[in-house]
């Protein structure tokens, strides 16, 4: 299990800058703290991006993110897929810099989950198979006005996907 | 005979149907579409409750039947009843489904409000369709304000 | 009271009557709305086409099931797990060609030609055309581009109704901006 489905890698200066979460007063119980999440399809479009409580913004827009987050992901995923000894079943899950924890989730259609997390989440898979089974295919799927494989403007996407995060145990009280 | 088991195929299937028929028509012949997704409805809703009423003895007046459909029918169809029934007793009858099936996943609240229209013609069809092979002729008409509740009316045609 | 009873069958099997019945008015439509048979069986792979693509995902959300690793486990998985999921049939799965690269799905009882007779002078319609299109669009969501066709149709007169399915190529990710 360990070798073959966790990757860490050595955190970088450039990574850390992504997502910067130093402080942990907003953990309970040990688990994650989800800070940001996004949706991507297979040619790299990021579909959907949001964030809870991300500390830190990097001076690039939003645009220039996507494809450095969408370059790295596909790297990492060839990377591990060519170093492994083994036919990888599920691929890479997660990888951790000093700083924060990312956690990456991807459909056989191609769709890919990324979500950053503080440094004490555990494998939060099941998290992002429920975003994707009961939201992504619940209400952008089996939605008519939402065309797949676009920037997904539905507002009742958006309030079921931040309910379920809001609801997750591990959220804590006090963000508004 | 084979069963097929699932719903989701149905309003996959409901969803294309729509877009076809808006595919095939140009913008100002938006009333035509709904006509035409009516009458689709209609026929499907006709023959559908064949099905249902092969070994059933007739309904005892019209406020049965509606009751029919808002029970037997909404279930089998949409997987739930309707929530509320009302009537002015002069052939006029509402049907309340405040989370209605077609509905549900395109909105909760007012976006995408004016899309609404189009994926209502074949469920008013469907009605339509099933109360006159019942013997009741009828005019049936939707009306949303806030997605995904939605209001049928039935208006009883007495001739 | 047990009138109440006696008509309310099933919900579920009602349900897959509606299907076929939609499914039904559906053609009807189009046999009215085009004189071609060939039109009208490109308008319904269309529509499977549509509805394939965002039925895997429904499927894949259910199944939970991971990538497939060859073109056998594939076939298995449309005859064992999605007919019988969507179409509560399970065909089965024969006539590979030697190369391992097509195969045929024999269907018993086509649940979309229930009640249904096809009109005189309509020999080119493929009525299930829309299972052919489903299929190439599901698949190609999982990246297999794959060329489906209806073989033998029962409703035509054949003993059994057969798909065949033949892969055709892989589709890869995009490779980012600025690398190979």
């Amino acid at each position: 299990m360990e070798s073959e489905d966790e990757e860490e890698l050595v955190s970088s200066d450039d990574n850390e800058k992504l997502c910067d979460r130093s402080d942990t007063a907003y953990v309970t119980n040990h688990l994650a703290l989800p800070a940001s999440c996004r949706i991507l399809v297979r040619n790299g479009t990021c579909l959907y991006y949001t964030e809870w409580n991300r500390k830190t913004h990097l001076s690039m827009s939003k645009d220039e993110e996507f494809k450095l987050m969408y370059g790295m992901i596909f790297s990492i995923k060839s990377f591990v897929s060519r170093i492994s000894p083994y036919d990888l079943k599920d691929g890479f899950l997660n990888f951790k810099t000093s700083k924060y924890k990312l956690h990456f989730y991807e459909t056989p259609s191609g769709l890919k989950l990324v979500m950053n997390t503080d440094l004490t989440a555990g494998n939060i898979r099941d998290v992002l198979h429920q975003i994707y089974s009961n939201i992504y295919v619940e209400y952008i799927v089996k939605n008519p006005m939402c065309e797949l494989g676009v920037p997904i403007k539905s507002e009742l996407f958006k309030t079921k996907l931040d309910d379920y995060i809001r609801g997750l145990s591990v959220f804590p009280m006090k963000l508004s | 005979m084979a069963q097929l088991s699932d719903a989701v195929l149905f309003e996959y299937l409901h969803i294309e149907i729509v877009g076809y028929i808006h595919r095939c028509a140009d913008e100002n012949e938006k009333d035509h579409c709904i006509a035409k997704l009516e009458s689709l409805g209609f026929r499907v809703g006709q023959s559908l409750v064949e099905r249902f009423t092969r070994e059933s003895t007739r309904f005892k007046d019209e406020l049965d039947t509606m009751k029919f459909i808002c029970k037997d029918f909404w279930n089998s169809v949409y997987r739930k009843q309707i929530d509320n029934l009302r009537t002015n007793h002069q052939g006029v009858y509402v049907l309340q489904d405040n989370k209605f099936r077609f509905l549900t996943q395109i909105s909760n609240g007012k976006q995408y409000m004016d899309v609404a229209p189009k994926f209502l013609a074949f469920p008013c069809g469907m009605i339509r369709g099933a109360l006159a092979n019942l013997g009741v002729n009828s005019v049936v008409t939707a009306e949303v304000s806030a997605m995904p509740a939605c209001k049928f009316q039935i208006q009883i045609q007495r001739t | 009271m047990s009138r109440q009873s006696s008509r309310a069958p099933d919900p579920r099997k009602v349900n897959g009557e509606l299907f076929t019945l939609t499914y039904g008015a559906l053609v009807a439509q189009l046999l009215k709305d085009y004189e071609d048979d060939d039109e009208v069986n490109r308008q319904l792979e269309k529509m499977g086409y549509n509805i394939g693509v965002r039925l895997i995902e429904d499927f894949l959300a259910r199944s939970n099931v991971s990538r497939c690793n060859d073109f056998r486990e594939t076939a298995d998985q449309i005859a064992k797990v999605a007919f019988k999921m969507y179409l509560g049939v399970t065909p089965v799965v024969s006539n590979w060609s030697a190369a391992g690269d097509e195969f045929s799905l024999l269907i018993e009882n086509n649940p979309l030609t229930d009640f249904v007779e096809l009109p005189d002078g309509h020999t080119d319609l493929n009525y299930s055309n829309l299972l052919c299109g489903a299929l190439k669009g599901a698949m190609e969501m999982v990246q297999m581009e794959v060329d489906v066709k209806f073989v033998q149709d029962q409703l035509k007169g054949d003993n059994i109704t057969e798909l065949r399915l033949k892969f055709i190529r892989r589709l890869e990710d995009a490779v980012p901006a600025g690398e190979d």
